[in-house]
């Protein structure tokens, strides 16, 4: 998820939300009003964080009139906390809700846990330079398609649905015993995690898998 | 004959005098003249008199269950076809009287229903300009939390901290606020006691691990009619105030039902209250002066008003600690000022 756009009038909370945003590697549009947000084209946008209080309408309806065009995630900010209006925005086709006022890791978690909702459903995820069928277990690197073991598109797919967030060793470990069926050892994820990084190659000097010591491993957006 | 009621209302005196007079000028002439036929006529005097006496009674009756119709009219609001009296008698004077009674309170609480709408709006706004720059001191804190290191980091720290504290008290004060406007609407339905609990230690387990508290719970499988909301927060409060008694304890929260109400009692092992603060503890802004406290104390008084609004009621006493009493009937009542939707 890489492109964001955030629809806020206030000036403190729209500036500093683009600060922590682009912090953490994401490329971040503003619009201030309804207005604004018309104007801009949906369609490269992949999470819109949306208040439901704006200068020039009810954020509510603003959803309404996107849900028409599209699908993008929607996660809408609110000061209110009445039911009526949490279960309207929900109605509305909004994904999610965060009440105001709230710390940058809240926001973060339920951003990614839309994500992982989004990439749960979706057949196939391009992300960074790579094209991953997971229907059809193909893997594509600019064209050229790359091949994994079975155990390996798993652990893709596994990471990649997950972007964003750290994959803990544990987790590792249980899901490749679910599907391999055998008992393996802490070593035996490093093997396979070193297999993957070799077949994949790495993306503007990068790995496209990190590794955070002593927790596990995050697939990396670039 | 409505109408000629007070007309009547007259003739029926001085025609029970003129009887009554007749009936002893007869009786006099009957005893002299020992004559039965002037008995007769008395009798049959007798007679008239008693059946238009009973007339007239009933005839005041019906104008009375009339006026009581349009009382009961007022007390239930419904103006719609207020029955009058015409005349000029006592009654229809009474009538008139009540009609205009009527008039007078429905404006009265026409009135009452939009102030209450505007408080209410009032609020909402309010909240919203507050929670605003709240959010954004958040976040900038957060961004400074990621760009400083040692003692500027641990500066950073302690602002959030105290933007923490400005948050709970604004929440309170709003929380207060909506309560004392009375546009609260409730929505009530019958909920899982363990529903309701097993909410309010996902909200407090942060504060349980850090005192290190644990509740034990008894009657989880027991109903409670209730709104969800509130009674969450109005239950949280008395928690929170009970773990912040004595850490590395457990606070013991039961539900009974009893005959017409269900009884929730809360108890906790710390040092109980202090006897002095007893009768304010539900005071707004109570502060004890015998012991220190966090927060500007007003938590027990909105847990107060809650389950007051529920139609309930809420004791505390000490006993081996400090036990909270709270009693919520099991049937809604009707009630003006809250409403209600089901």
């Amino acid at each position: 998820m890489r492109m964001i756009l955030i629809v806020e009038d206030d000036l403190g909370i729209q500036e500093t939300l683009y600060d922590l945003l682009t912090m953490k590697n994401y490329e971040v549009k503003q619009a201030y009003t309804i207005k604004e947000t018309l104007n801009i084209d949906i369609h490269d946008i992949e999470l819109i964080i949306m208040d439901i209080q704006l200068p020039d309408g009810n954020g509510v309806t603003l959803c309404q009139q996107i849900r028409q065009v599209s699908q993008v995630p929607i996660l809408f900010l609110t000061a209110r906390t009445d039911e009526e209006t949490l279960v309207e925005a929900l109605n509305a086709g909004g994904d999610d809700y965060i009440s105001k006022p709230f710390r940058v890791n809240e926001l973060l978690a339920r951003m990614h846990s839309i994500s992982r909702r989004i990439l749960k459903n979706k057949d196939v995820i391009e992300t960074n330079d790579l094209y991953i069928d997971i229907k059809k277990y193909h893997v594509f690197k600019q064209q050229q398609e790359i091949l994994l073991s079975a155990i390996g598109y798993e652990i893709l797919f596994l990471m990649v649905q997950n972007q964003g967030v750290v994959v803990t060793r544990e987790r590792l470990i249980e899901f490749i015993e679910e599907r391999t069926g055998n008992y393996i050892e802490d070593n035996t994820v490093s093997v396979h995690m070193k297999r993957l990084r070799e077949k994949l190659g790495t993306y503007k000097g990068m790995d496209y898998i990190e590794t955070v010591r002593g927790i596990g491993y995050r697939w990396r957006s670039i | 004959m409505e109408k000629h009621l007070r007309k009547s209302q007259s003739l029926y005196s001085i025609g029970c005098i003129v009887f009554l007079l007749m009936i002893m000028m007869i009786s006099i002439v009957a005893l002299i003249t020992k004559n039965i036929f002037f008995y007769y006529i008395i009798l049959c005097l007798s007679f008239v008199i008693i059946i238009i006496h009973f007339r007239y009674i009933q005839h005041l009756k019906k104008s009375l269950l009339t006026l009581i119709e349009m009382c009961q009219m007022i007390i239930e609001e419904k103006a719609e076809t207020f029955p009058l009296i015409d005349g000029e008698s006592y009654i229809a004077v009474l009538s008139s009287h009540l009609h205009i009674l009527n008039i007078r309170m429905q404006g009265m609480l026409e009135r009452l229903h939009h102030e209450q709408n505007q408080l209410k709006n009032y609020i909402e706004n309010i909240s919203h300009q507050i929670k605003t720059p709240l959010t954004a001191m958040f976040l900038k804190e957060d961004l400074l939390l990621e760009m400083t290191q040692g003692k500027q980091h641990r500066i950073v720290e302690q602002i959030v901290f105290q933007t923490q504290r400005i948050q709970d008290c604004i929440e309170d004060l709003l929380q207060l606020a909506q309560l004392d406007s009375h546009s609260i609407e409730y929505h009530k339905k019958d909920y899982l006691f363990s529903e309701i609990i097993d909410s309010i230690q996902e909200q407090l387990f942060p504060l349980m691990e850090d005192n290190d508290v644990h509740l034990k719970i008894q009657g989880e499988n027991q109903m409670i009619y209730c709104d969800f909301q509130w009674m969450k927060e109005a239950i949280e409060n008395i928690l929170k105030n009970c773990i912040e008694q004595k850490s590395h304890s457990s606070i013991d929260i039961t539900c009974l039902e009893k005959s017409s109400y269900m009884k929730i009692i809360i108890h906790d092992h710390g040092d109980g209250f202090i006897e002095e603060d007893i009768p304010h503890l539900f005071e707004r802004f109570y502060r004890s002066e015998y012991q220190s406290h966090q927060g500007i104390g007003i938590g027990l008084s909105i847990s107060q008003e809650i389950i007051q609004d529920h139609h309930g009621s809420i004791y505390i006493y000490n006993d081996q600690g400090a036990v909270f009493e709270i009693l919520l009937p099991q049937k809604e009542t009707k009630n003006k000022y809250t409403v209600t939707i089901e």
